[in-house]
């Protein structure tokens, strides 16, 4: 019974990194599998720190 | 009984994870009703990409880099990742509490009560943290960028190599631009502090268009190859095209070549502009034409994609059919 129980929180294991390894690799395939880039925009202008420059605006002071 | 429970939970958490691998699987972007499939690796032969001669024809290839320290990248990409959103979280709580101090600072400035000089000092000493906070963030910004780049398949080694060492010396310039923000203390004088946040920003401003440039570079390399392979579907395409003489076919061809010579003309205009942008005013000055060009470049590539998934069906209905395996060599 111990043997059975091993294995299987051992499949479970290898199956849960699997599963990882899909989601990391999706974004490169996906384009692949459309034959165009799916989010151009987001690819090409990066918001994300915007509102950095904002932020660096120590003038205040 | 017990055992027999814990046998079953067991049994059917193993399962579920199957099945969500497979889904994922199933899903990733594969979602054409004539299931258009790019393999990684094919048989020369079966692909059809042989010509005349018996040589494989280098235009018929789509060449993609495949080093050790890509893989290694690969691998690091999502630790890269995973760093950067920690600090951007840890950054975003701390610029809250930035207004509030902003807010009292401003209260004291035509105090001399005790309070207020201590929480003048108070503020000298958290502007200090803020801006090396934003050093931070932009560091990890860059490292991130960097692992991108090298992990990219797209790319040529000679461009990963050179977009690399481009990002190597914009994390070396706002290392040294942090390293000038640890002399800051609570006695630092107003003009100091302001003259630090103005190094910083300079730094970052001019970073930023770099960092536009190397991400437009990484989006042109897969652009390039996805045209690649619609110019080979195009070939062959136009090889079952002749046996068949069907005029809806032709149509349909003339149609798909067209988009797909648009899109190439469209990435070559956004390239030569990118190229030409050294500085980072020639960047930003050519920044809104290079993403139109992309823009349409892709837009192209999209709509040609309706006309291959038309022109397969076609030739579904007349028994035949075209390989959509690609080689891919790998560099």
């Amino acid at each position: 019974m111990k043997k059975i129980i091993f294995v299987l929180l051992a499949l479970l294991f290898i199956t849960a990194c699997s599963t990882s390894e899909v989601s990391d690799t999706q974004d490169s395939e996906n384009s692949e599998d459309t034959g165009y880039i799916d989010n151009i925009d987001n690819q090409i202008e990066d918001s994300d720190l915007d509102s950095l420059d904002d932020d660096l605006d120590l003038g205040w002071i | 009984m017990k055992k027999l429970f814990i046998f079953v939970v067991l049994f059917l958490m193993v399962f579920s994870t199957f099945a969500i691998a497979d889904n994922d699987d199933r899903n990733n972007g594969r979602e054409d009703d004539i299931n258009l499939e790019l393999r990684d690796k094919g048989d020369v032969e079966d692909n059809g990409i042989i010509d005349d001669s018996g040589d494989v024809k280098d235009n018929l290839i789509v060449r993609k880099r495949m080093t050790s320290r890509l893989q290694e990248a690969r691998e690091k990409l999502s630790e890269a990742k995973e760093k950067y959103m920690k600090v951007k979280e840890r950054y975003a709580e701390k610029i809250k509490n930035l207004e509030k101090v902003k807010e009292k600072y401003g209260e004291c400035q035509n105090s001399d009560t005790e309070d207020c000089k201590l929480r003048i000092k108070d503020t000298k000493t958290y502007a200090k943290e803020h801006l090396i906070n934003s050093a931070d963030l932009i560091i990890e910004k860059l490292n991130e960028l960097k692992t991108k780049t090298e992990s990219s398949e797209d790319l040529t080694e000679e461009e990963a190599n050179e977009m690399i060492a481009t990002l190597d010396e914009k994390i070396s310039e706002i290392e040294e631009a942090k390293s000038t923000l640890e002399s800051l203390n609570e006695d630092s004088s107003k003009e100091e502090i302001k003259e630090a946040a103005n190094t910083i920003k300079t730094a970052w401003n001019k970073i930023n268009l770099h960092m536009y440039k190397i991400r437009v570079r990484n989006v042109g390399a897969m652009m390039n190859n996805l045209i690649t392979k619609a110019e080979i579907y195009g070939d062959r395409i136009e090889l079952k095209a002749s046996e068949l003489n069907s005029d809806e076919l032709n149509s349909l061809l003339s149609d798909y070549n067209s988009q797909v010579e648009n899109a190439r003309q469209k990435y070559e205009m956004a390239k030569e502009k990118w190229q030409a942008a050294t500085t980072p005013q020639e960047i930003d000055d050519a920044r809104k034409e290079v993403n139109q060009y992309l823009k349409e470049a892709n837009e192209s590539l999209k709509q040609s994609r309706e006309k291959l998934r038309e022109m397969i069906s076609m030739l579904k209905q007349n028994d035949s059919e075209i390989s959509l395996d690609i080689e891919e060599v790998q560099e």
